[in-house]
């Protein structure tokens, strides 16, 4: 080999080293192709005066021009040039230079290059066939050329004499590179050729990596991802929490501007909105059918994915829905084979000038890897929610039976004791009210019999409580007006009121539903928290007594000014034979409680600000009627929502 | 004057009601057992029954039957501490049920409405 031709070579080798080197430092495809084109245009490198990519669309089957470079007029060309030789930039001078300029990408060439875009097919360009062939194509002169130049490439490109080469990739062509030498007419020579076509393989290299990095990337975010739920589900204990994290996540990772998590209940066919995020909530807010309900069900129905990408192109959208959202996914939520719910999102965020706003394929699918985990998220959920409620129910049996034991306990004790006091304290009040007649008004001695009367009196109160206790039975239920019992109760404690002075602030509500009850029991329990309450009124205070309607069932509130009762004691107030130490036996709320268990409800106590004490006895409305209720909710059967959807796919 | 009989085991309970309905113009006699009070029955006339449930031997319910057996028409007013008797069937055929107080003004109450009705139904 001569001399020059070795040097030729040793510098081609050298210059091919330094190029890959500076490819092989990035992974964005951007950058990659932006250093390519850098390389066969630079004076120090292959120097041609202008070059484009096009790059393979699989899913398209489409070859399309993505980036081209090089001057847009022999003056331009002329000015680079000068520039360029008195500074005599290195390869890497050049390249930084190209790469680091924001608008390179705004080339006049890039424009032209991604007006371009060829069916993967034969006889349509030259580009294809370059494509197809996976090798080189020399065009001396365009007009003498056997193969098909496109109409198109010829008005945007072709003036002279241009190569052709494959970026390849492990076999496989990823696009194709042209070049030419428009300005300067230099000849192409059969070296410059192969070098063209060494640089296109490494740049197919280059490429491959940087969509295998783009990948990782993506698997990286969906395995933070993955771990961002699992940490979720650990740190999360309550179900509602675990939807909402899914319902944020999956929008977010995805892009999307909103997103909706719908939970399925298979044994009754109802679909209901779980948690949403962003623009999903005023999907489920405006219960859109078509971007909510309806999606969400041929997704759980058909178990796979649903992707529009056009909602305003789609009729099964109504013109409502296609003004508010213009593309959506839907995937089903999976876990052992069992029917959990779907996710749905809207709109996509472009990410870039380059990023579309429709939901892709590749979205499509990681989002259903998400719902993959999100469905076990749920399921975890749920079984915890499971487990402690198991374990929340039986600590209230635990609780309840302590009582019960506790509760007959008394019983048996409260009725030998009662006898064995009762009747010494029925003689000994008795005949203090004997003496006390005979006395004058003035006499002192009254006074201390009129203790002995209240105090025997007070004693008598006491055993009535213990043999209320003895006598719980099951209640005698029927339908009643709890104002009516609540009026009759404060009826009976109308005396100790008016000893206090209290100040009775009375709110019953009207139109309260009738409850099924015993009215007597529930007149002792509303008299014992009246009583209560009265005990520890100050003289000329407060008392409010309320009923209202909340939810399904009816409060009894009533609520005394005074100290109110340290948290510690309030677990305390419903056990037998706890008291405050004042006095009473400890059993008027005791009773009250069982009272009220009995009728499937609960009394709860609180304070606050305005009140010292809140007594709130909460009762169910009666079966009948929750019954009644649910027979006129409006039921939607899976089957005839699929097929609405099943005529798309 | 009516004539009553009072039941009860305790002296002082006893003691009192005697005296109370006493002065309330009733001729009161006091029997401290079932047994005693049977006796009693068979060998004077009374109005009205005072009758209390516990006490040891022959109890007042079954001092009831007894009366109810020989006696239908005599008015039985039952007197106990424990009001858990009201539900015994027994009890139901006395003329009425008053829990044990100190305060008599209910047990006097019913006494006379009960022989007032008893007057007015004669």
């Amino acid at each position: 080999m001569e001399q020059s031709a070795l040097e030729t070579k040793i510098r081609e080798f050298w210059l091919l080293f330094k190029i890959i080197n500076v490819m092989h430092g990035t992974m964005e495809l951007e950058r990659i192709l932006k250093i390519i084109l850098s390389a066969v245009t630079a004076g120090s490198a292959l120097g041609f005066n202008r070059a484009m990519i096009f790059l393979v669309d699989e899913e398209k089957d489409l070859l399309e021009g993505r980036m081209g470079t090089g001057p847009a007029s022999v003056e331009e060309a002329g000015r680079i040039w000068s520039e360029l030789e008195t500074s005599s930039a290195s390869f890497e001078t050049v390249v930084r230079m190209s790469t680091e300029d924001a608008g390179g990408g705004d080339d006049a060439l890039t424009r032209t290059a991604r007006s371009l875009a060829f069916p993967l097919r034969g006889e349509v360009d030259i580009t294809v066939d370059c494509v197809l062939g996976k090798s080189p194509i020399h065009v001396k002169d365009p007009a003498a050329y056997s193969g098909i130049i496109s109409r198109k490439l010829k008005d945007e490109f072709v003036r002279c004499e241009f190569v052709a080469v494959p970026i390849m990739a492990k076999g496989r062509a990823l696009g194709a590179l042209i070049a030419d030498n428009v300005f300067s007419r230099k000849l192409v020579t059969g070296e410059e050729v192969d070098l063209l076509s060494s640089l296109a393989h490494q740049a197919g290299l280059a490429i491959e990596n940087g969509r295998v990095y783009e990948r990782m990337k993506l698997r990286l975010s969906e395995l933070s991802t993955i771990q961002e739920v699992g940490k979720g589900i650990l740190s999360t204990t309550s179900l509602k929490e675990v939807l909402e994290l899914i319902a944020r996540i999956s929008a977010q990772v995805i892009g999307a501007k909103g997103s909706v998590l719908w939970l399925y209940e298979e044994s009754e066919d109802v679909v209901t909105p779980g948690a949403s995020f962003g623009t999903g909530a005023s999907i489920v807010e405006k219960g859109f059918e078509g971007l909510g309900e309806q999606l969400a069900r041929w997704a759980i129905a058909e178990k796979s994915p649903v992707l529009v990408q056009d909602c305003t192109a789609d009729p099964r959208f109504s013109e409502e829905e296609q003004g508010v959202v213009s593309s959506v996914m839907a995937v089903p939520l999976t876990g052992l084979g069992n029917r959990i719910g779907a996710i749905t999102v809207y709109d996509k965020f472009a990410r870039s000038d380059f990023d579309s706003n429709v939901f892709e394929r590749d979205e499509e699918q990681f989002l259903a890897i998400l719902a993959d985990q999100a469905a076990i998220a749920v399921q975890n959920a749920r079984l915890f929610e499971a487990v402690r409620e198991t374990e929340k129910r039986l600590r209230e049996t635990q609780a309840l039976l302590l009582r019960t034991e506790k509760l007959a306990a008394v019983g048996e004790m409260s009725a030998k004791v009662a006898h064995e006091i009762r009747n010494p304290l029925t003689s000994i009040g008795g005949f203090a009210r004997r003496v006390s007649k005979t006395l004058k008004p003035s006499d002192p001695n009254r006074d201390y019999l009129e203790i002995i009367i209240r105090e025997s009196e007070r004693l008598e109160r006491i055993l009535d409580e213990q043999l209320q206790f003895a006598q719980l039975s099951r209640p005698r239920l029927k339908m009643e007006d709890i104002n009516e019992v609540v009026q009759q109760s404060l009826q009976l404690v109308s005396e100790e009121a008016r000893r206090k002075k209290a100040k009775v602030l009375k709110r019953l509500a009207v139109n309260l539903p009738t409850l099924l009850l015993d009215s007597d029991k529930m007149k002792q329990v509303l008299i014992n928290i009246l009583q209560n309450a009265l005990k520890f009124l100050p003289v000329g205070g407060r008392m409010k007594l309320e009923t209202k309607k909340v939810g399904d069932g009816v409060h009894v509130i009533i609520a005394n000014e005074g100290q109110s009762i340290p948290g510690e004691l309030m677990d305390q107030l419903f056990v037998p034979f706890f008291t405050s130490g004042r006095d009473g036996t400890g059993l008027g709320l005791a009773v009250a409680y069982q009272i009220v268990r009995e009728h499937g409800g609960e009394i709860k106590v609180r304070s606050d600000q305005e009140w010292g004490t809140i007594f709130c006895v909460c009762l169910p409305v009666s079966e009948n009627q929750d019954r009644r209720r649910n027979m006129r909710d409006r039921r939607v059967r899976l089957g005839d929502r699929r097929r609405s959807f099943a005529e798309d796919s | 004057m009516k004539a009553l009989l009072v039941v009860d085991d305790d002296q002082s309970c006893r003691k009192l009601y005697e005296s109370e309905f006493a002065d309330e113009g009733y001729t009161v006699t006091g029997a401290a057992s079932g047994s005693e009070a049977l006796e009693l029955l068979e060998r004077s006339t009374f109005d009205l029954v005072i009758l209390d449930v516990k006490m040891p031997g022959m109890d007042g319910l079954e001092t009831l039957c007894e009366i109810m057996k020989t006696k239908r028409n005599l008015p039985v007013v039952i007197n106990s501490a424990y009001s858990t008797f009201k539900t015994n069937f027994t009890s139901w055929s006395a003329e009425a049920y008053v829990v044990k107080s100190s305060n008599l003004a209910e047990l006097k109450r019913t006494v006379r409405s009960v022989l007032e009705e008893r007057a007015t139904a004669r």
